[in-house]
């Protein structure tokens, strides 16, 4: 572990505990909302590093998973009219992450039969796909989306904005970098990442690479499902625009600005990309034409990312 | 008997490039099989027909009565045939533990199957590296890890293709010392290597490749100097 990473992943979380009492006391409920964002974000980003980083597989479709999640949310909601099991958390997450994942575990099974440039356009179609099969569910909202009937209820505790919606999120997303730290240092960890350096020599050790990634595939689209859920009740609305390509690149871009491959990478990825976003368009409505180009100048300067900058140790 | 490993007419080669001309021989259970040759005799080309990697294969490869010819190359080492590659070739962004964890296979099917603990009592050099990644491990130490990570697949047949290679002679000793051991555990393995002194007293049967064909079979002590002169200019 690198001790440097591990130090400001550790500060990270610190500050976003302490951004829960702070927000209420200097009564700024946006700095919630916006550390939330960073949450959910970081949960997703944490899913496609276990395919970005740790398989090396450039998949660029993942957006979708979290629209499968958020999707899930929505329908549930609109269908049951917020009440009902299908109103309960403890039916929801579970549906979402099943949902994503067995779908993330169908697109691996085809996709991973190709390689390099073939491979990316191929996760780019998929998540492609599932955008267009958003935007054609005219009956919630079609192109334009849906706003949420009502959010995702675990007994009396309403996982829709606020605190204890934010509480709720950290836990998930300290729960997600756990699992990623223990699969990273598990046999099956180390499968990923020994066939990302060299696929047929781990095939002439008798090791089935496929079912690995494929495995890899569904695990990434439950983390990317769960991130949607959160996600859907955070925004309180569902919209096809939170799972085109656009936003796929956008979790690649915050996977290899953290550090792919690592555990803290996908934390530092999206806390780098969303504080960015929100100090540059408060300068400037123009924000973009610098944030595009100071995103590909960070990678293209630190290419194992902010963990790699502060000294990459084994798995960050 | 039925042997472990049997080629049959075995032929193989790169696009329209053919290195192996019909090769026949067999290995048995328990039996250490020497193959020479000068470079460039088809020697890996061989292990690469045996493990389904090289591009095109004819012939038949049975291991323990099955054909291999078809199958995926994960599964022809499954079945169990654990290579220690030219080269070393370790996985360099993991740890020596990780190496070893992460190609672990067929324990069920072993009485005494191998484990970490078991492969380190066998490559003690290891011991002390377990945490450091394999990228910064020696030469020899990555020969080790290589062949250690081989035995962690419980293989029925050990082949090795030029493991002393570039070692010193205190390493090469040691390594076979080693195979030494596995041998008197009952190990059946093929070896390839440029060391022929002590491939001669290790073998229980040596053959000999010649432009991709058996030039010669036998015994270590049936082997000339005149066949050596002959076939490996030696």
């Amino acid at each position: 572990m690198n001790r440097a990473a591990a130090l400001l992943a550790a500060a990270l979380l610190a500050a976003m505990i302490a951004a829960a009492p702070a927000a209420i006391v200097l009564d700024q409920p946006y700095l919630l909302f916006l550390f939330q964002q960073i949450a959910i974000l970081a949960i997703a980003a944490v899913g496609l590093n276990l395919v970005l980083g740790y398989a090396g597989l450039p998949a660029f479709g993942h957006a979708a998973f979290v629209g499968i999640g958020a999707y899930t949310v929505g329908i549930a909601a609109a269908e049951s009219g917020g009440t009902g099991l299908l109103a309960s958390g403890w039916v929801q997450v579970p549906l979402a992450a099943v949902l994503a994942a067995t779908i993330g575990a169908l697109i691996g099974s085809v996709s991973l039969r190709t390689r390099g440039v073939a491979f990316l356009m191929i996760t780019l179609a998929f998540g492609q796909m599932l955008y267009y099969g958003a935007v054609s569910l005219e009956r919630y909202g079609g192109d334009d989306g849906m706003n949420l009937v009502a959010p995702t209820q675990f007994g009396t505790f309403a996982l829709s904005r606020g605190l204890g919606a934010y509480v709720a999120a950290l836990i998930v997303l300290l729960v997600a970098l756990y699992v990623s730290f223990r699969l990273s240092r598990s046999p099956f960890g180390a499968v990923l990442r020994g066939a990302a350096a060299n696929e047929r020599r781990m095939l002439a050790v008798g090791v089935s690479v496929f079912r690995y990634r494929v495995t890899a595939f569904a695990l990434s689209g439950a983390l990317c499902g769960i991130a949607g859920v959160l996600a859907a009740n955070h925004s309180g609305f569902v919209s096809p625009a939170s799972m085109g390509w656009t936003r796929s690149v956008e979790l690649a871009v915050m996977v290899l600005l953290g550090g792919a491959g690592t555990t803290f990478g996908p934390l530092f990825g999206a806390a780098a990309f969303v504080l960015l976003e929100e100090a540059l368009s408060g300068v400037s409505e123009h924000w973009r034409i610098v944030f595009g180009p100071l995103l590909l100048l960070i990678v293209i300067a630190a290419p194992g990312g902010i963990a790699g900058l502060l000294g990459r140790g084994r798995n960050g | 008997m039925r042997p472990l490993l049997r080629l049959e007419g075995v032929e193989a080669g790169y696009g329209a490039a053919r290195v192996l001309n019909g090769v026949s021989f067999d290995i048995g259970a328990s039996e250490v099989v020497a193959l020479m040759g000068r470079n460039g005799m088809g020697k890996t080309t061989l292990v690469r027909a045996i493990l389904g990697l090289a591009p095109w294969v004819r012939g038949r490869v049975l291991f323990d009565g099955r054909e291999l010819r078809g199958h995926p190359t994960f599964r022809i080492a499954r079945a169990g045939i654990g290579l220690v590659p030219e080269g070393r070739q370790v996985f360099p962004n993991l740890t020596v533990r990780e190496n070893l964890d992460a190609t672990a296979a067929n324990r069920a099917k072993n009485p005494a199957p191998w484990t970490i603990d078991r492969v380190v009592a066998m490559l003690p050099q290891l011991a002390a590296r377990m945490s450091a990644m394999a990228s910064t491990l020696s030469g020899g130490e990555q020969q080790m890890l290589s062949i250690g990570r081989a035995l962690m697949t419980n293989p029925a047949l050990l082949v090795l293709d030029e493991a002393t290679e570039g070692l010193s002679p205190a390493l090469r000793a040691e390594i076979w010392q080693c195979l030494a051991t596995l041998q008197r555990q009952g190990q059946s393995i093929l070896l390839i290597d440029k060391h022929v002194a002590a491939m001669r007293g290790l073998a229980d049967r040596i053959v000999i490749l010649e432009k991709g064909r058996v030039a010669w079979r036998g015994t270590p002590d049936t082997l000339t100097d005149d066949v050596l002169q002959r076939t490996l200019g030696v």
